[in-house]
């Protein structure tokens, strides 16, 4: 008994204790992104679809009570002996709205009660949403979108996912019926507004109003140097000319940019999950092969955004990586584009995905000897102390695509050296 | 099943028979399941479909069936088909469920979809014969959405 009050007691000071730690984080920007990965990973648990995880999150209590009332609501709409579309079996209905665009869809919800049901429910949309926008929208475009149906002016969703934050984080444990066994309790509205569904989702950006993070190509328009360079931005969509309107953060001095009339194939999902301030940190750097498709994370000076660089269009870059962590890009097709900037464009940062399995036994071979060059020429430069350029050139570590171009870039790089040599020598 | 031409009878809920070869009358996935179940005596009853459906129903399984139609011709044919009142359509579309087949239903839902299509809520209320059962509330919120969506 005595064992017993005390593993009660002890348990009761932990729970109170454990309970007052911490109330929970503000919505301040800053705590944003850790709220949001623990949701992501409540989510995971469940479902591995990442991108149902936004509509999940928000609809999946909704349907199910919104299901409810429509059955019967149904026979009191159509009381006449006129047949209609709404007494016709569920899957035929349901097949029937599945062949609408979105248009239709939209214009059905607008009809009647029990059609507002079907409507805006999560399945019809998905498909569509995946059509048209699969392609552009990332997991920060919906966490964007998060942010912005709860800072709309009329708060509507917002009071009502108050209402049922509760039931929906349980519902991502729970056995479903348990949570959902008395659904009238926490939802009295007949109709609820569709402002968290992926229909208005839809909606918001079809019209433009909504402006998700992505990334953009080639802002340069042209230039070769820069050309297929990503750069994050917001955009909008207009439907009159089928393009978007990419808001680019401010780089450096220059004001926030505003480009028109991109086309969605300038348009990706951001690679990766961070801020364009931020540096991804790559831990598979050793394991780069020749053939692995690289992008690397670059900007021109602190003030600036990173943009990104895929590596793989450029088929005959050499990218040399130094060993203070350094990246030099260089042309060996174009000496044209080298020879226009005083020095190569400067790269803060690499960042490495997506490693394609392409090894190759007397390419690794060469690659070893290449690192075994590099590095004790490297360490010749050090002691000799020969400057940066010098430095450059010497040690990296080469990374190409295709057998001709690792070649070709070697003797070329060789050959700088020695032009740099004798200058040094010279001077 | 035998080589030799079958034939089934089909009866609807308004007493009519219709005698149909087999072959025909197997497009229908309940038939085929009742014939194939062996169940079937000497009539098929059919509750659910009245005789004026299944005339158009036989009409469009027998042009199917026929041989050395060319495409052009079913396409015309089934085009035809599909203008039809609405009464006609929506008998046809529970016909074609109730006997399963999804060859009809298909093509009708396609049509309802057709009719649906860039129409504006109010038509397609008069379209279907659709009340408006929106409380003016829910009607003021759904004008907000509209507004939001598409001003």
């Amino acid at each position: 008994m005595l064992f017993l009050l005390i593993t009660c007691f002890t348990f009761i000071t932990f729970l109170c204790k454990s309970l007052s730690l911490k109330p929970l984080p503000l919505w301040s920007s800053s705590e944003v992104r850790l709220l949001s990965i623990w949701f992501w990973n409540d989510f995971l648990i469940l479902n591995p679809f990442k991108e149902g995880f936004l509509e999940s999150l928000m609809s999946s209590n909704v349907m199910t009570l919104r299901r409810k009332s429509f059955s019967c609501r149904v026979e009191n709409v159509e009381t006449n002996s006129e047949m209609s579309v709404l007494d016709l079996p569920e899957l035929v209905l349901e097949c029937i709205l599945e062949r609408l665009p979105p248009e239709g869809l939209y214009s059905m919800a607008s009809v009647c009660s029990s059609l507002r049901e079907k409507c805006t429910s999560k399945y019809l949309w998905e498909k569509h949403m995946k059509e048209k926008w699969g392609r552009v929208l990332g997991p920060a475009a919906h966490r964007e979108w998060l942010w912005h149906i709860s800072s709309r002016n009329d708060s509507s969703f917002f009071n009502q996912a108050k209402e049922r934050g509760l039931m929906t984080y349980l519902s991502q444990f729970w056995p479903i019926s348990l949570v959902r066994s008395n659904p009238s309790t926490s939802f009295k509205k007949k109709v609820p507004p569709a402002i968290d569904s992926i229909m208005s989702m839809y909606l918001a950006l079809e019209s433009g109003k909504f402006w998700f993070p992505a990334q953009v190509y080639n802002r340069e328009n042209g230039h070769v140097g820069f050309m297929l360079s990503c750069y994050d931005a917001e955009l909008s969509y207009s439907r009159r000319t089928d393009t978007f309107q990419a808001r680019y953060p401010p780089h450096g001095r220059r004001a926030m940019a505003i480009e028109t009339g991109v086309t969605l194939d300038r348009l990706r999902v951001p690679p990766l999950d961070t801020s364009p301030h931020d540096l991804y940190i790559s831990d598979c750097l050793t394991e780069l092969c020749p053939g692995d498709h690289i992008e690397i994370q670059w900007r021109r000076n602190k003030e600036f955004p990173y943009g990104l660089f895929p590596y793989k269009p450029f088929k005959h870059f050499s990218i040399f990586i130094t060993f203070d962590t350094t990246v030099y890009i260089y042309h060996p097709v174009e000496p044209r584009v080298y020879r226009k900037q005083s020095l190569p464009p400067k790269v803060e940062a690499v960042c490495l995905h997506s490693i394609l399995p392409s090894r190759n036994t007397t390419y690794g071979i060469m690659l070893l000897l290449y690192f075994l060059y590099c590095l004790s020429s490297s360490f010749l430069c050090y002691l000799v102390k020969f400057g940066s350029t010098l430095k450059f050139f010497s040690c990296g570590w080469c990374v190409t695509n295709r057998k001709e171009d690792y070649s070709k870039s070697y003797f070329q790089l060789v050959r700088i050296f020695f032009v740099f040599f004798k200058r040094s020598l010279l001077s | 099943m035998s080589s030799s031409t079958k034939f089934l009878t089909l009866k609807t809920c308004d007493d009519k028979k219709f005698v149909l070869d087999e072959a025909i009358a197997v497009r229908s996935q309940t038939i085929k399941n009742m014939v194939e179940d062996d169940c079937v005596s000497n009539v098929i009853p059919l509750p659910n479909v009245n005789s004026k459906t299944m005339t158009k129903v036989i009409e469009y399984w027998k042009k199917h069936s026929e041989e050395g139609v060319s495409k052009d011709v079913l396409m015309d044919f089934d085009k035809a088909f599909v203008k039809v009142h609405h009464s006609i359509l929506h008998a046809l579309i529970l016909a074609a469920n109730f006997l399963n087949d999804k060859e009809i239903l298909d093509m009708m839902c396609q049509e309802v979809a057709d009719r649906i299509k860039g129409k504006t809520p109010e038509e397609i209320r008069k379209e279907f014969d659709i009340k408006n059962d929106f409380t003016p509330e829910e009607e003021e919120e759904i004008r907000k959405e509209n507004a939001w969506a598409f001003e």
